[in-house]
């Protein structure tokens, strides 16, 4: 594995956003606004964040509720464009795991599996094959034609992960990921398949606000504090740090 | 073409035809006639519009009136269904852009494969029509391909610019409506296409379907060649609203993922 090839690169990236006080989506609006003049303002996001992650990394991102891990996420992504000056590479395919993405309540689980897989980058063929085994994973075998619509929040999730852990890409940007997924049993089961299944080899960025996940899987973490980069430590010198700003903000 | 450029093509026909697919499937999905409404649906619209036409309106019409309205709401109903459609895609599939490495021109392929499951449809149930009246088949039927390659192109350059403009205005799904309503008219769908021909042209040469529709019916219902003149200035009409389609999706689309 070449662990020294930086996969991700982000040299002063910065993103701000405009906040409008009021909606000017309409005509009405848009109008009135010439004459009342524009009440948007800059919000910055995030500020001159600089740091690479390399292949077959599992790299963290922790801060407070609204200290730039998504827009951070979104930008590694190139859904959204960085400032002017900012500079963000990023070498192979990546998927954004998000439970339940695209899933469609009115269709069955089976057609959920293939419509996600699908979406996931799995091949239709190997989805195919691994229907089955997805649904009693999931512990749904008597649910396979029953529309989704019908599950409660838990068995989504569940479906969900079933899937998603065999999501194919070189790079996994994971947004709270593990939260919320089924009861202990599951927990321990989906952990087991997490590591197995995901975790090898590939370069995973993780956002998450569970320090003990953080702590177990992560070879390094990167601390953010109101958009701006405190720094990227080892784990457990990351959660002293985050764990001292969260202090300070209370 | 190496191997892994095959497999990566691959799998981005099979995402494109698993939207599309998914899109088509789930409007009739939980409905206890299912995919028959796709059939139901064109033919009871087709025999209200003849009924309302040739009986209380043009009286004493031509029976193949109801052909010559046939293609003209086929090709109508596909551009305004794909472009309403269209319209919205980056809202709705927000999710898609956020989380996966799609190529946003992507949806709209979807999209539009997905109500030409529909237009298909619409040209059996056509073909099948013209069984009780003396249609003349020709090779020029396959010209139907062609013009509708042109309608796919215009109604994804269409969508591309609709769908970013709605991200700024949300209005424009109201104006889209006015603009559809003025289309259905000033299109010859219902009546002669000469006045577009001879009389009008501006009506021709304004709008980028007009030509499409009257060159559907030379190939499909006269036997006839299509007007090639008009088909390259339809066909150019559709490559440059695709090209700022493409521009507009490039330079402006950004804002489906940073508005919440």
């Amino acid at each position: 594995m070449e662990k020294n090839k930086p996969v991700i690169k982000l040299k002063d990236v910065s993103k701000t956003y405009t906040v409008h006080e009021q909606d000017t989506g309409s005509i009405r609006k848009k109008i009135w606004s010439l004459f009342t003049g524009n009440s948007a303002r800059k919000i910055k996001a995030i500020s001159d964040v600089s740091f690479e992650v390399y292949k077959g990394e599992f790299f963290g991102i922790i801060g407070h509720n609204g200290s730039g891990k998504s827009t951070l996420i979104n930008l590694i992504s190139k859904a959204i464009k960085p400032d002017k000056g900012g500079q963000v590479e990023r070498i192979g395919k990546y998927i954004r795991l998000s439970l339940g993405m695209g899933f469609n309540p009115n269709l069955s689980a089976r057609q959920n599996v293939m419509l996600n897989g699908t979406i996931l980058g799995i091949p239709k063929k190997e989805i195919n094959k691994r229907v089955p085994e997805i649904i009693e994973f999931a512990g749904l075998t008597n649910f396979t034609h029953t529309q989704i619509k019908y599950f409660s929040t838990g068995m989504k999730a569940r479906l969900a992960f079933a899937v998603a852990v065999l999501a194919e890409a070189d790079i996994f940007l994971m947004d709270e990921f593990f939260g919320g997924v089924g009861d202990q049993f599951f927990k321990k089961k989906a952990d087991e398949v997490f590591e197995k299944n995901l975790v090898r080899g590939r370069t995973i960025i993780h956002v998450s606000h569970s320090m003990q996940n953080i702590e177990k899987y992560c070879n390094r973490v990167l601390v953010l504090h109101e958009g701006k980069m405190v720094g990227v430590f080892k784990p457990k010198k990351a959660i002293r740090k985050y764990l001292s700003l969260m202090d300070k903000k209370k | 073409m190496n191997l892994a450029t095959q497999n990566s093509i691959k799998l981005r026909f099979n995402l494109i035809w698993a939207i599309a697919k998914t899109d088509y499937v789930q409007r009739y999905y939980g409905s206890s006639l299912g995919l028959l409404w796709a059939l139901i649906n064109p033919i009871f619209r087709l025999l209200v519009y003849y009924v309302v036409f040739a009986y209380l309106i043009f009286r004493n019409r031509d029976p193949e009136f109801i052909l010559y309205l046939f293609l003209g709401i086929t090709a109508w109903t596909y551009f305004s269904e794909n472009t309403n459609k269209g319209l919205g895609i980056l809202k709705q599939k927000k999710y898609l852009i956020q989380n996966i490495e799609i190529n946003k021109l992507d949806l709209f392929f979807s999209s539009a494969i997905s109500t030409s499951f529909s237009f298909f449809l619409n040209v059996l149930i056509y073909l099948l029509f013209t069984l009780f009246f003396e249609v003349p088949y020709t090779i020029n039927i396959l010209g139907v391909l062609l013009l509708f390659l042109n309608l796919f192109i215009l109604v994804i350059g269409v969508s591309m610019i609709l769908a970013t403009a709605f991200l700024y205005l949300n209005d424009l799904k109201h104006l889209w409506d006015m603009v559809i309503l003025l289309g259905f008219w000033t299109v010859p769908i219902i009546w002669d296409y000469h006045i577009a021909l001879e009389e009008y042209k501006i009506l021709l040469y304004a709008s980028p379907i007009t030509g499409i529709v009257i060159n559907l019916r030379y190939v499909m219902l006269y036997g006839e060649s299509m007007d090639w003149l008009i088909f390259l200035y339809d066909f150019g009409y559709a490559t440059v609203l695709f090209i700022l389609g493409l521009f507009s999706l490039k330079h402006f689309s950004h804002k489906a993922v940073e508005v919440q």
